[in-house]
This record gives structure tokens, C-alpha cells and sequence, in this order.
């Protein structure tokens, strides 16, 4: 298992366009993936739960990978999160 | 933009027998998506579907898991129905908003724990996908950030189609026959896009916000749109005839013959210039826009802050306007205390620091003018000293000289946001010039705090105060001098000149913008700023106001500052006027009009002259003709 932090930088926050996204790329790796925010942990491949995480510029999460292509999957991950989104 | 049906003879007599008996109903909202519609309501009623718990027999498991499979088949085909319409009418940005609808209703998560918990709590699926998704709904309701918030409309669309297979109900309707306004208690993305291909005028919705999904489709389609209406819905019935006020956020059920006249005519001064002119067409004397004798007015907007939508609006349009030059689109006010209502208490001067330079550099080379906080005490004192007065009370600059540590830190926060030397400083609520001096001494202690730590920021900021009493208006040779520039706040400007509180719906009526004892202190202000060589600018309605255009350019305001959405057809306006012109017609009314509807008779006489509105009765003239807004 791998655990990660990162932290939210874009100003809109983890809304709906990013968390489709982050669903797509992780849906691309075998790994389990969730994300823990004070203490509530949401499958990471779950649009749903992404998006009721509802976190906010500034917020910090933890990230976990557990499975054959954690590596991969972590660096993907942890990678786009520090872009924030790609909406920085 | 302007979306006007005119309410034909037939249309009228069609709308409802008992028009004539039908009051008067006036409801305040955010304007989500600008323009005006006139017409018919449409009233969408979009009952929602609940399921009942009861228990399942364990041999219908199997048949109930079908059921559910089907009924998530079924809603995916909807909303790929949905997304490839929005695709043709709005493009793929705003379209996406399906795909992600998309991505929930296939989202294999959520949908295994469905299947599960039908088998192992042995209840019926409708009962579990509405527990299931109502949680999930629950969670992104107590969200602190209102994007998200938003958001819960978009998974109950979702939740309601499954329900509407499970429980066998029928399609929802969502044409209509006549062009109309659609009043809703709520609606959902799909909802917009699917009403879209019949001849919607706009949207009237009690919920949502400005960054909902339905307001910026609403936006995309380019369709005027009222949000969070609170009750309005349940008092309009379809056919009711409707004035969707998108400028001003205002919805007007039942309107008389007077209110709708000056509705129609207010816009025929807009109309008159033709389409709006493309954004395109500014860039040439972008911010300054020039009258058609070449009288340069400057424009400029003021921003709600805290909402990061508003800001990409202003900013977006700021660059779109002035592509290819130097010069961009600045703000003549940002409110400041509009970070009051996104925190409980005052912000650091870290906070507002990141805030205001983030802003600065965003509109960077224009200049951004930072208001300081101007709240009631209500947001200071404890909530058991209540004032008698409160708009006579503790506020604005008041609260900010008796409170030193809070307003130092704003100051250190606006001072070093102004290192490229683009942000301007401005006191609310002056009422006479002891109270700037003191407020000068703070700002000299707060550049002695910063230098001291070897802090950059611009040593020359300009410094300006509002004219929004009367005292300073009267005395604004007295302030002139002491500041870079004057502002008129032309809201408060009104209130405390005529003694109404434009909330008060019993008096609301009295609350006149064009009152002459209003123009005169706003002459007054002008011309002081005329002898001193000071520039005066005016951030209130009055300035977005069609017929207050005329009065303001011949009076020679220097800068009018507007909502966003105001620009172009302020832009548009100032264009089709000659400053000559004005500044007769503001002889001749500051000589001989004596009330506010003869301001507005004479006006409208020069509009009507110069061809610039369609002709009108002047019976028809509707007292009390102010703007009607909500937003101060």
C-alpha cells in the first residue's frame, strides 16, 4: 500500500469537472484507490464520492493505493492533484 | 441581451379572464443570466418522487435487481439524449455538465452497494436508491463551499429519473406550446436543455445559485434567469404575465399597463442602438468610451467579492475588451465585507492579503478599488445590543476608526497588494472631513508598520472616499482636496437624501433615483471635483440606469462603474449621446423640473427627439420610476 498527501490548490476547488477526471484516470489503473479527508475515506473511483468530499482550495487529503500497479497509480494521482486539475 | 415577446392584444387576452382582478406581485432574486423577458408563465411543476420503506419478499430479489438494472439502463439513455442536445445548443464546455451526469449514473460503486443493500436489507430498490443517493445529497448539502452545494440539484435529477422507472411513473413533460417564461421551485440541468428546444423566454427558479449548473446553462443559452426566488413559484400560476428582470433580478407577476409600458420603453433606449455591439467593437476606446461629439466616459465594474464566478465574469470580459492593448477594463468598487458572509469573522490580514493580491494581479495594469469593509455593527457586536437605527448607526468607516486592529489590517493587506501600483483605496460612509483626516493617520501608521518590515507597496496609492451621505456630498469642495478621487454611491446616496429604506415595501415606492434633490447633490459633487481637477466616479445603480445615461454624461462624470453584465449596454448608451446634448438637457432639468417624473418626462422628451427610444404617451409616465433592485 501506498499513502500520499496532497493538497487542493485550485481556486474552485475539487468540483465536478476535476472529479469526473480523477475517477477516469484512476479507473485506468487495477489499484484500489480512496481518499481520506478528516477521517471520512471515499473510494476513489466513485464520481459520487469524490464530488461529496466537497473539498475546497487550501483542503489536504490523504491519498492510498493498494494493488499490482500502486507505483504507477500513485505517481498519475499525486501528479494531477499537484497541478491542481490543471486549473491553476 | 434583450429577449422581449410583445405581449400582443391576443396574447393578453389569452392569458387569463381574470387579469384585470389579478394583483400586483413583485418577488427580489439573483440575477443569474442577464436580459429581460416579457411574456406568459410557464409553471413547471416538478413533483418530486419519494419511495416508500417496505419490506421485500426474498424471492422477488432477483426481479427487483432487474428492475434496477433496467432503470439505471434507461436514465443512461436519457442523459445521453439530454447531453448530445446541449452539445448542438450550448457546445462542449457547458455540456460536460452531462457527461459527468453520465459518469454518476454508471458510477459502479454506488450502484453495487444499491444491489447489495437490496439483497441484504431485503427493501425495495426505489426505497434504496432513494436512502442511497439522499445521503450522498445530504453530504454535499452541509458542504461549506457553495459550488458544491450547488451541485445537489444535479444528483437529484439523477435520483429522480431512477425512481420515476421504478416506481412506474410517467415521462416528465417539457415543451411548451406558446412562448414563455418557466417558473419553477427547481430545475434541473436536463430540465433547462430539454425546455430549451421549445420557445423558452427565460427561467424564474425559488432555488439554486449563481454558479449552478441551470444558471450556467441558463448563461450558455444566452436566456435571462432569476434564481433563489425563495417562494415566488407558488404564486404564479401559467398564463400569468410576467416581467423576468435579469438586469436587476426582480420578477414582476401581473404587471399594470404603467410598469410594463416603462419596462418597454426603458428597453427601446437599449434596443435602440441596434444588437448589442460584439465585445470585439469596444477594443478600439475600451475602458474610455467616447459620446458621438467625442466625450470620453470610463468605464469601469464593480464585483461581489467572494464568488469566484463573478470574478472570472469581470476578468474575462476586462481582457475580451481591450484585446490587443494596453489599457484593460478596471473595478470602480469591490466590496470587501462581501468576505464577511463566506467567513464568521473578520478575516486575518494574511486572508485578505492572498484575496486582494490575487485580485490585483489578476486585473493587472487596471486599476481594482478596494472599499473597506462597510457592515452594520451587527457584525461586530454581540448579538444581544441590537441598534434602534442601524443604517444611522455603528457602520462603515465608523466601525473601522473605533476598531484600530482590524482596521490596520486591512489596510497592511490592501497596501501590499499594491506593489504594481494598480490598487486604489476608498472609505465608506464619510460624513465629514475629521473623519478622513483620522483615517489618514491610520494609513500613515499602517506604511510605517510595513516599511519598518521592509514591505513593498505602492507609496503614492490613491485614496478616495464615497459620496454617499448627504453631508459629504454638500461638502465635497471640503474633500475634494484631501483625496485622488470621489465616488458616488448613488444607492445610500438616495436613502439617507430622501429618508427611505428602499426594503420597506410600504414606502419603497418614495425610493427615487431621479429625484432632483438627489441629481442636485450629485452635481454638486461633480463640480467640486471639476474645481479641484479630482476625478468623480459613480458605483451605484443610478449608473446602469438607461435613463440616468443622459444626466450623468452631461453633468461630466468621469468614470460610471457597473455590474459586469452592464458594460455593453452602458457602452452602447454613451455612444448614441452628445455630450452637448446632455449637458443642456441637465440645464434645463437642474431650471425646471421639480419632481422626479418630470426628470423622467423630460428625459424621455430628449430621448424621443434625438430618436433614440420609440415614441410614448406621457400619461403613461409610472411614479415612482426609480430602478427597483436588490442588490446594493
Amino acid at each position: 500500500m501506498i499513502q500520499t498527501t496532497v493538497t487542493i490548490v485550485n481556486r474552485a476547488g475539487l468540483h465536478t469537472r476535476p472529479a469526473a477526471a480523477i475517477v477516469k484516470l484512476a479507473s485506468k489503473f487495477e489499484s484500489e484507490f480512496f481518499i481520506i479527508k478528516e477521517g471520512f475515506r471515499i473510494n476513489g473511483k466513485s464520481i459520487i464520492g469524490v464530488m461529496t468530499l466537497a473539498a475546497a482550495q487550501g483542503t489536504t487529503l490523504e491519498l492510498e493505493f493498494t494493488g499490482p500497479d500502486e507505483q504507477d497509480a500513485s505517481k498519475a494521482l499525486t501528479e494531477y492533484f499537484a497541478k491542481g486539475f490543471e486549473e491553476v | 441581451m434583450i429577449r422581449h415577446t410583445h405581449p400582443s392584444e391576443e396574447l393578453v387576452r389569452g392569458v387569463k379572464t381574470t387579469q384585470a382582478e389579478r394583483q400586483i406581485l413583485r418577488f427580489s432574486g439573483i440575477a443569474a443570466s442577464r436580459g429581460i423577458a416579457i411574456g406568459p408563465a410557464y409553471r413547471y411543476h416538478r413533483t418530486l418522487l419519494y419511495a416508500e420503506d417496505r419490506p421485500l419478499d426474498p424471492q422477488e430479489i432477483t426481479h427487483e435487481i432487474e428492475r434496477f438494472d433496467t432503470a439505471v439502463q434507461k436514465a443512461r439513455n436519457e442523459i445521453e439524449k439530454v447531453r448530445r442536445v446541449a452539445e448542438q445548443k450550448v457546445g462542449t464546455p457547458a455540456s460536460s455538465i452531462f457527461e459527468a451526469q453520465m459518469m454518476m449514473v454508471s458510477d459502479e460503486f454506488i450502484l453495487s452497494t444499491i444491489r447489495e443493500r437490496i439483497k441484504h436489507e431485503l427493501k425495495p430498490a426505489a426505497f434504496i436508491v432513494d436512502t442511497e443517493f439522499s445521503n450522498h445529497q445530504h453530504l454535499l448539502q452541509t458542504a461549506d463551499n457553495p459550488l458544491m452545494r450547488e451541485r445537489v440539484d444535479d444528483v437529484e435529477d439523477i435520483k429522480q429519473r431512477l425512481l420515476r422507472y421504478l416506481l412506474d411513473r410517467k415521462k416528465w413533460l417539457s415543451k411548451i406550446e406558446i412562448p414563455s417564461i418557466l417558473v419553477a421551485e427547481m430545475l434541473t440541468p436536463a430540465d433547462a436543455i430539454l425546455f430549451s428546444r421549445s420557445s423558452v423566454l427565460g427561467f424564474s427558479i425559488d432555488g439554486g445559485g449563481v454558479t449552478s449548473h441551470v444558471a450556467i446553462l441558463a448563461r450558455s443559452l444566452g436566456l435571462p434567469a432569476l434564481v433563489a426566488l425563495h417562494s415566488a413559484a407558488q404564486y404564479v400560476e401559467t398564463g400569468d404575465l410576467l416581467i423576468l428582470d435579469g438586469e436587476r433580478g426582480e420578477l414582476i407577476v401581473n404587471p399594470d399597463e404603467e410598469t410594463l409600458r416603462g419596462y418597454e420603453r426603458e428597453q427601446s433606449f437599449v434596443l435602440a442602438s441596434g444588437a448589442e455591439p460584439e465585445v470585439s467593437s469596444l477594443e478600439s476606446d475600451f475602458p474610455g468610451v467616447r459620446t458621438t461629439d467625442g466625450h470620453r466616459v470610463k468605464i469601469l465594474m464593480n464585483l461581489e467579492f467572494g464568488s469566484e464566478v463573478a470574478v472570472q465574469e469581470a476578468e474575462h470580459l476586462s481582457k475580451l475588451a481591450t484585446k490587443g492593448s494596453e489599457q484593460r477594463l478596471g473595478l470602480g468598487l469591490v466590496r470587501t465585507e462581501h468576505f464577511l458572509l463566506l467567513h464568521d469573522d473578520f478575516p486575518t490580514e494574511e486572508e485578505q492579503n492572498i484575496l486582494y493580491k490575487d485580485l490585483a494581479e489578476r486585473f493587472y495594469p487596471a486599476p481594482i478599488t478596494l472599499r473597506t469593509f462597510d457592515v452594520g455593527g451587527d457584525k461586530v457586536l454581540s448579538g444581544s445590543y441590537r441598534e434602534d437605527n442601524p443604517f444611522l448607526g455603528w457602520r462603515g468607516i465608523r466601525i473601522s476608526l473605533d476598531e484600530p486592529d482590524l482596521f490596520l489590517a486591512q489596510l497592511r493587506a490592501i497596501l501590499r497588494a499594491s506593489e504594481k501600483r494598480n490598487v486604489r483605496l476608498m472609505f465608506p460612509m464619510v460624513t465629514n472631513p475629521d473623519e478622513l483626516a483620522r483615517a489618514m493617520v491610520f494609513l500613515e501608521q499602517a506604511k510605517t508598520e510595513l516599511r519598518a518590515k521592509s514591505e513593498q507597496f505602492d507609496e503614492a496609492m490613491p485614496v478616495g472616499i464615497m459620496i454617499e451621505v448627504p453631508s459629504a456630498a454638500l461638502m465635497a469642495r471640503s474633500f475634494s482636496p484631501l483625496v485622488d478621487y470621489l465616488s458616488v454611491g448613488s444607492n445610500d446616496l438616495t436613502q439617507y437624501t430622501l429618508a427611505v429604506d428602499r426594503g420597506n415595501d410600504l414606502i419603497a415606492g418614495l425610493y427615487q433615483e431621479l429625484h432632483p434633490a438627489v441629481l442636485r447633490l450629485i452635481q454638486i459633487t461633480i463640480e467640486a471635483g471639476k474645481y479641484d481637477n479630482t476625478p468623480v466616479s459613480i458605483c451605484g445603480e443610478l449608473g446602469s440606469y438607461p435613463l440616468a445615461t443622459p444626466i450623468l454624461i452631461g453633468m461630466g462624470i468621469q468614470e460610471i462603474s457597473v455590474a459586469p453584465a452592464q458594460v455593453r449596454s452602458l457602452a452602447a448608451r454613451i455612444r448614441l449621446l452628445k455630450f452637448d446634448e446632455c449637458k443642456a438637457l441637465v440645464e434645463a432639468i437642474m431650471h425646471e423640473a421639480f419632481s422626479p417624473d418630470e426628470v423622467t418626462r423630460q428625459v424621455l422628451r430628449f430621448l424621443t427627439e434625438r430618436q433614440l427610444i420609440e415614441p410614448f404617451s406621457e400619461a403613461s409616465i409610472r411614479p415612482g420610476n426609480g430602478p427597483r433592485g436588490s442588490n446594493g
